[in-house]
């Protein structure tokens, strides 16, 4: 078996999706020509084209809740949070909008929101944070 | 101490009125069957209410049926355009196809109701008739609706969304980054903001420093309309405009309806914020419904075409609430249905059979105070 790192993982995990289904694309910020601040998405913008890995506004809230819509119609979203510290300006989205979507409304949400956690970049208190726990207390959220 | 005049205080007084050339006499007496059933519903709710069958808050949207329908009606259900309502939006989602009896089980958070008494009022939606159910974070709907129209775009579609907000949400974070997304996405989305003066009992004044809502669009570098919202063809070809624009390519257009909310925030808001006389005012001069069917009468109608639509949102009405009132109540068991993939195997104390006063305890503790309804 082949050795790789996370990070690698993940990047060949989304080419893999990406070819098997044109449902899946990607959205975050600077991660289309500039592959990601931790270039997980390297390579995905020149395969796929900016229509299926967009480069989005700073806005976690509208990457999250914009995904949530276009999973409503079928699609297969995978959001990145460029460090997860900056999931909690999308934290309403998260947990009133998506979590809640098929309990409330029977409206499906098939979507992924991932981003890097913890310490050792050497980033301080806004980049090194491990807040999953937190959206434990969400029904609706699963976390992996 | 005087109460100092509101931008709401005075009605509109809007250039344009809607000239309407290309409605047939059936779709413009279609409107006003909405706009008739819009508030005829509501007051059958407002009796449900008084009843006590109205489980949580009944929200009015009388003196807005205009711009909800009118709006609503610019959409094109033959291509699958979707829209996201708001809370004073039901004549939408009547257009939409939203049926009477669905309201108003809803509002009595019946079992067979559409979220089976999980979600009150018009919290719901239907992706296949094209609407989508809000939730009452306000201005969340405009980045969902983003990504809804995103899709239609990455697929080609012909397909247009519209959300609406208040002058409230403009205000929120979440409006903000959703249109700004659409805007850069160029997302076949219309916003329309649907201005009635008040968010709760909030001015417009101490909402925003701006001197018309439709100013926002600039900042966008969208296209930015604004209407009387209480003339329903005003509404409808505003809208109309918008939704031709993105359906052609040309990405979003943020459009302010001027309307006013003749209603409390819902029906327990005794409205002692409003200045005096102001919604004597709009009744009297502005009615959407009294100044549709003055036109309708000045062109090829006569008091018999709409009686006979008066009466048959009667029958509708009367149908649909003895349907409602026949429902049963949603069962105990199916509350937890649904949040976890393996649900408690042992029923929740409150649920369990023959021991009220479990209920007292758990969930009417006296230290909560009376909030029973």
């Amino acid at each position: 078996m082949s050795e790789a790192t996370y990070l690698e993982a993940i990047r060949e995990a989304l080419f893999e999706e990406m070819e098997r289904d044109e449902n899946v694309f990607c959205l975050g910020e600077d991660i289309g020509a500039y592959g990601g601040a931790f270039k997980v998405t390297e390579g995905l913008m020149a395969k796929y084209g900016e229509q299926r890995v967009i480069d989005t506004p700073i806005s976690e809230a509208a990457i999250i809740g914009a995904a949530a819509g276009a999973a409503h119609m079928g699609m297969r979203p995978v959001c990145e949070m460029q460090f997860i510290d900056f999931i909690s300006t999308g934290y309403d989205m998260l947990t009133n909008y998506v979590a809640t979507a098929r309990y409330r409304a029977m409206l499906p949400c098939p979507m992924v929101v991932r981003g890097p956690s913890g310490g050792y970049v050497r980033g301080g208190p806004f980049h090194s944070q491990n807040p999953e726990a937190a959206f434990l207390h969400t029904p609706g959220l699963k976390i992996v | 101490m005087a109460r100092s005049g509101t931008a709401a205080s005075r009605p509109a007084k809007l250039a344009h009125a809607g000239q309407s050339g290309d409605l047939s006499r059936a779709q413009k007496l279609e409107l006003y069957y909405y706009m008739r059933l819009t508030r005829s519903l509501e007051e059958r709710l407002v009796n449900l209410y008084r009843q006590t069958k109205v489980i949580g808050g009944l929200f009015r949207s009388l003196g807005q049926e205009a711009d909800a329908v009118g709006s609503a009606y610019a959409l094109d259900r033959s291509k699958g355009d979707v829209l996201s309502p708001l809370i004073r939006n039901l004549g939408s989602m009547l257009v939409q196809g939203a049926k009477p009896n669905e309201i108003i089980k809803q509002y009595m958070a019946k079992g067979d109701s559409p979220t089976r008494g999980r979600e009150l009022n018009i919290h719901y939606g239907d992706l296949v008739r094209g609407f989508i159910g809000q939730i009452s974070h306000l201005g969340d709907m405009v980045p969902v609706m983003a990504g809804v129209t995103l899709s239609f775009r990455m697929r080609k579609q012909d397909r247009v969304g519209l959300v609406y907000v208040g002058d409230g949400a403009t205000s929120t974070g979440a409006f903000h980054e959703g249109i700004n997304f659409a805007a850069v996405q160029k997302c076949p989305l219309v916003v329309i903001v649907e201005n009635n003066g008040y968010a709760y009992s909030t001015p417009l004044s101490k909402q925003t420093a701006a001197k018309q809502l439709v100013d926002k669009a600039i900042g966008y570098g969208i296209a930015g309309e604004r209407a009387d919202g209480n003339d329903v063809i005003a509404s409808y070809e505003v809208t109309k405009r918008a939704v031709d624009r993105a359906r052609a390519g040309g990405g979003v257009t943020l459009i302010e309806l001027v309307t006013y909310r003749r209603k409390g925030h819902a029906e327990h808001d005794n409205q002692s914020y409003v200045p005096a006389g102001e919604i004597d005012r709009w009744a009297g001069e502005n009615d959407p419904i009294d100044r549709y069917v003055k036109r309708l009468l000045s062109e090829d109608f006569d008091r018999s075409d709409l009686a006979s639509v008066d009466a048959r949102v009667k029958k509708e009405i009367d149908q649909a609430t003895d349907e409602a009132e026949a429902s049963p109540m949603p069962d105990p068991t199916d509350t937890l249905v649904g949040i976890y993939a393996d649900p408690p195997t042992v029923a929740p104390l409150w649920f369990r059979e023959g021991i009220k006063s479990a209920v007292e305890v758990h969930e009417r503790p006296a230290s909560w105070g009376t909030h029973d309804v």
